[in-house]
């Protein structure tokens, strides 16, 4: 009866010991594969970041598309990138879409404010329309990402884009002592 | 319990639907009477309800969350079709989700809870007052439909910048870009050196069970007398060899069994350990033939009986049969025979 | 007798014929005694080898497990005259040879006692109880049984066909008188009768009535299945026809060893210290009735070798009284010496 118990555990713990390590080999086979792939494309990632122009298929990962989009916004192609972002914003990776959207928003709200400086204000209008959508977007994505609530309130404060709460507002007491970039257009008097 | 909101509505709906028209006959009767009895019509107990929720310092971007009770009539259902969808409410708000769980269906009749999910996108320059618009909503019987209304919710928001920097900078500086970093590799590290570890384990413990070298605890006799035995095949009739090689397969069978084994013990045996139960007669025929080579003294007759060659394979048989772990027979086959004198 | 009258086959030689035949009756003598005496197939079987190797028998065991019946029925199924003597603390040698009374005349009267009332026909002598029997009577027995001839009425009497079985009680200590270790050497085998283990004997030993009346039951063995005059020729005969290989000494060489310093053997015994058990023992005698009691039980199996297990089967009853342990293990004898002898079959490497 022992001996027949005993054999009935040392199956059993045949078995378990082979399930485990087919699980095991499993694990290890996908961690590795995964960890190849992750290597592989890491080298784009940092190459992208030095500053090559390595080329992403649209079917790379949302990472990869990512580091992809930041260099052709660092290296004002604009349309380009608004491409890449498209695509990461129709993958699951809402991390990757808010941050690509996010710094779609920022090159374009700099590029605005750059545009202000040198008194372009027709065309860096548009462009601040376009950075506040993009900084909706990345707050539809990730409702809790400060630095994009940050820069979404600077451009509404160059743009205030709600003229019916605006005039409400009006109504109430001014405390501000001074409101300066609130009603753009409106810019300071007296300059060209 | 939980459904797709589409779905609960639906089965209400058809509940509904089914109990109107069992009820259809009495009711036009009932209202017959009623006008007699000029008494009004079932008292209308429909409520929507907003539960309590923070109504203060929301900033751009933040979520307002607007869940509202339910109660309906018995054989009310809310109409789908007229539940909100999530969109754009105006400039500053977006209706991001909406989600519809059922209630307890009671007597008193049926409740949901509606939960909006709100963004507030507006960035004020001071704290302001905002009100989330009533949403209209629609219940039916199946024949009247009620209208019914989420009240308004009126929320602070607040800004979370001073309006003109009070410590100078510059009001324009944005905040810095998120940078493409690299994926992190430690967690692919760090699983494949834990499956790893875990897999050599499982390995290991395998090795043990199975016996394999060099991880087997119990020794291998008939493996060890085998390669003892190899030289043999090299002189099939030297007699003296053959003896030396009987010997050395009389030591196997004695460590296998754990004590001198002699040819009237073979059969217990055999019983007793399944691995060799298949072999039992060759092994007695190795005893019978050891028994004329060393105790009638004629190894040459033996070699006849049972030449090198066939202790060799009888050698390499035992060595496969100690490796296997047959299921044991039950106890009762197992009887030691205990031979009379 | 079918056997008996058997052809013998061309090739073989009339001795072998002769022993064949003798193995056959020497079964059917098992036989007989068997199905009277349930349970003891182990006993029987030691005995039949007593028999056949002329050796005297020392029986142990507990009250009432049929020690005498086992003799009576093998007394009844070799032949000749048996005799028997219940030993007593005033149990005198002469008392055994002499049988002195008061005559039908009332004149005092010297008749032969127990010994040589049979005359020289006696086959088989049961001493009972001998351990209540003085030393002096151990004396005359052990002369008896080394010599087989005792004096009397002034000349020697020969008991050339006797066999002597004492049995010893091992439940009382008080008033006896334990045999000498020269006088338990001299005895072929010890051999412990219990009462049988086998469920269905016990429960016919103890419900069938044919069990009961003892007298009836015996009579039921048949009268001489072996002739008690031919066995000394055939005891020869069967030690001179079953040969011992140079593989089989060493063995048995290496068994001898393994008894007499089982320390240096590599025998381990729980709670012993094995390099003072063994104080001394295991004599050449012991050995060569050791070889007997095998040559017997080969020929029984029908081999003309002696093999291990051979040895392996007589061991503890020839041997173990002839090894004498260190005091303090004396108390636990039994137990020792069965681990003791098992330990040596279990050690030494056969072949």
């Amino acid at each position: 009866m022992t001996a027949l118990t005993r054999w009935r555990t040392r199956r059993w713990l045949r078995m378990l010991a082979l399930v485990i390590l087919a699980g095991a080999a499993a694990v290890v086979t996908h961690q590795a594969i995964r960890l190849i792939t992750h290597m592989r494309d890491n080298r784009t990632i940092l190459g992208l970041a030095a500053g090559r122009d390595l080329a992403v298929a649209d079917d790379a990962a949302p990472r990869l598309l990512f580091a992809r989009a930041h260099f052709l916004m660092t290296h004002d192609q604009l349309n380009d990138a608004q491409h890449v972002v498209d695509v990461i914003t129709r993958s699951d990776d809402t991390a990757m879409a808010a941050a690509a959207l996010y710094d779609l928003g920022n090159t374009r709200l700099a590029r605005a404010i750059d545009l202000l400086e040198r008194m372009a204000v027709d065309a860096a209008i548009p462009e601040i329309r376009l950075a506040k959508e993009n900084y909706r977007a990345t707050l539809r994505h990730a409702p809790s990402l400060w630095d994009a609530k940050y820069n979404l309130d600077i451009a509404l404060r160059l743009i205030r884009d709600f003229p019916e709460i605006e005039r409400e507002l009006e109504e109430e007491p001014r405390q501000t002592p001074k409101r300066l970039w609130t009603d753009l257009p409106g810019l300071p008097k007296g300059l060209p | 319990m939980r459904c797709s909101i589409f779905s609960c509505i639906a089965s209400r709906l058809g509940r509904s639907i089914a109990a109107g028209a069992r009820r259809g006959l009495p009711r036009l009767a009932g209202a017959g009477i009623a006008l007699l009895a000029l008494t009004a019509g079932p008292v209308q107990a429909d409520s929507v309800t907003l539960l309590p929720a923070r109504a203060f310092g929301y900033f751009l971007g933040d979520l307002v969350r607007v869940e509202a009770d339910i109660r309906l009539d018995p054989g009310f259902a809310l109409v789908p079709a007229a539940l909100p969808q999530p969109h754009k409410v105006n400039g500053y708000l977006d209706l991001i989700r909406v989600d519809l769980s059922p209630g307890p269906l009671t007597a008193d009749g049926s409740s949901y809870r509606l939960t909006m999910v709100y963004q507030n996108f507006y960035g004020a320059l001071e704290p302001r007052a905002m009100e989330i618009p009533a949403v209209p909503l629609r219940a039916t019987n199946g024949e009247a439909p009620r209208d019914l209304l989420v009240p308004a919710f009126v929320f602070t928001a607040a800004p979370f910048r001073e309006l003109v920097p009070s410590r100078g900078g510059n009001p324009m500086a944005l905040r810095p870009d998120i940078l493409p970093r690299p994926y992190p590799l430690r967690p692919e590290i760090e699983a494949i050196t834990v499956a790893a570890l875990v897999g050599t384990l499982a390995l290991l413990a395998l090795a043990l069970l199975q016996g394999w070298r060099p991880f087997t605890r119990s020794q291998r006799p008939f493996a060890t007398a085998l390669r003892a035995l190899a030289p043999l095949a090299a002189a099939p009739t030297d007699v003296p060899a053959y003896r030396a090689g009987l010997i050395t397969l009389h030591r196997a069978f004695d460590a296998a069994a754990g004590h001198r084994l002699l040819a009237d013990d073979v059969a217990a045996w055999c019983r007793h350990d399944p691995r060799y139960s298949d072999l039992s007669s060759e092994i007695a025929g190795f005893f019978t033939t050891s028994r004329r080579a060393f105790f009638g003294a004629e190894p040459a007759a033996a070699m006849e009986a049972l030449p090198t060659a066939d202790l060799l394979a009888l050698a390499r048989r035992l060595a496969h049969a100690e490796r296997r772990d047959p299921r044991p027979r039950p106890p009762a086959a197992a009887l030691a025979a205990e031979g009379a004198p | 007798m079918a056997e008996l009258s058997h052809a013998p086959s061309p090739g073989v030689t009339g001795a072998e014929t002769r022993l064949a035949d003798w193995r056959a009756h020497a079964l059917d003598f098992e036989r007989e005694v068997g199905q009277v005496v349930l349970g003891q197939e182990r006993v029987i079987r030691l005995l039949t080898i007593a028999v056949f190797a002329r050796g005297h028998v020392l029986l142990e065991g507990d009250v009432g497990v049929g020690k005498t019946t086992l003799l009576r029925a093998m007394a009844r199924a070799i032949g000749g005259a048996y005799a028997r003597v219940e030993g007593t603390i005033d149990l005198m040698p002469t008392d055994l040879v002499y049988d002195a009374r008061i005559g039908d005349d009332g004149r005092p009267r010297i008749d032969p006692g127990p010994l040589l009332r049979r005359g020289g026909d006696l086959s088989i002598f049961f001493f009972n109880e001998i351990n209540r029997a003085r030393p002096q009577v151990h004396a005359l027995l052990l002369r008896l049984m080394a010599e087989h001839s005792i004096s009397a009425f002034g000349t020697e009497h020969d008991f050339p066909h006797l066999q002597v079985f004492a049995d010893r009680n091992r439940v009382e200590r008080e008033e006896t008188f334990e045999l000498p270790a020269a006088a338990r050497d001299r005895f072929f085998m010890e051999v412990e009768v219990k009462a049988p283990e086998d469920r269905d004997a016990r429960r016919a030993l103890v419900f069938e009535p044919r069990f009961h009346d003892t007298d009836t039951l015996l009579r039921a063995v048949r009268e001489g299945v072996v002739d008690h005059r031919a066995l000394g020729a055939l005891a020869r005969d069967i030690q001179a026809a079953i040969h011992a290989s140079p593989a089989i000494r060493d063995y048995t060489l290496g068994l001898w060893d393994a008894v007499r310093a089982p320390a240096q053997a590599g025998i381990r015994l729980p709670d012993v210290r094995m390099d003072r058990l063994v104080q001394g023992g295991a004599s050449p005698r012991g050995l060569s009735f050791l070889i007997r009691a095998a040559r017997v039980r080969a020929w029984l199996e029908g081999r003309d070798m002696i093999v291990p297990e051979d040895l392996r089967a007589v061991f503890p009853e020839v041997m173990a009284h002839r090894i004498f342990f260190d005091p303090v293990y004396e108390l636990r004898r039994d137990t020792i010496a069965r681990a003791l002898c098992q330990a040596a079959f279990d050690t030494v490497p056969a072949p």
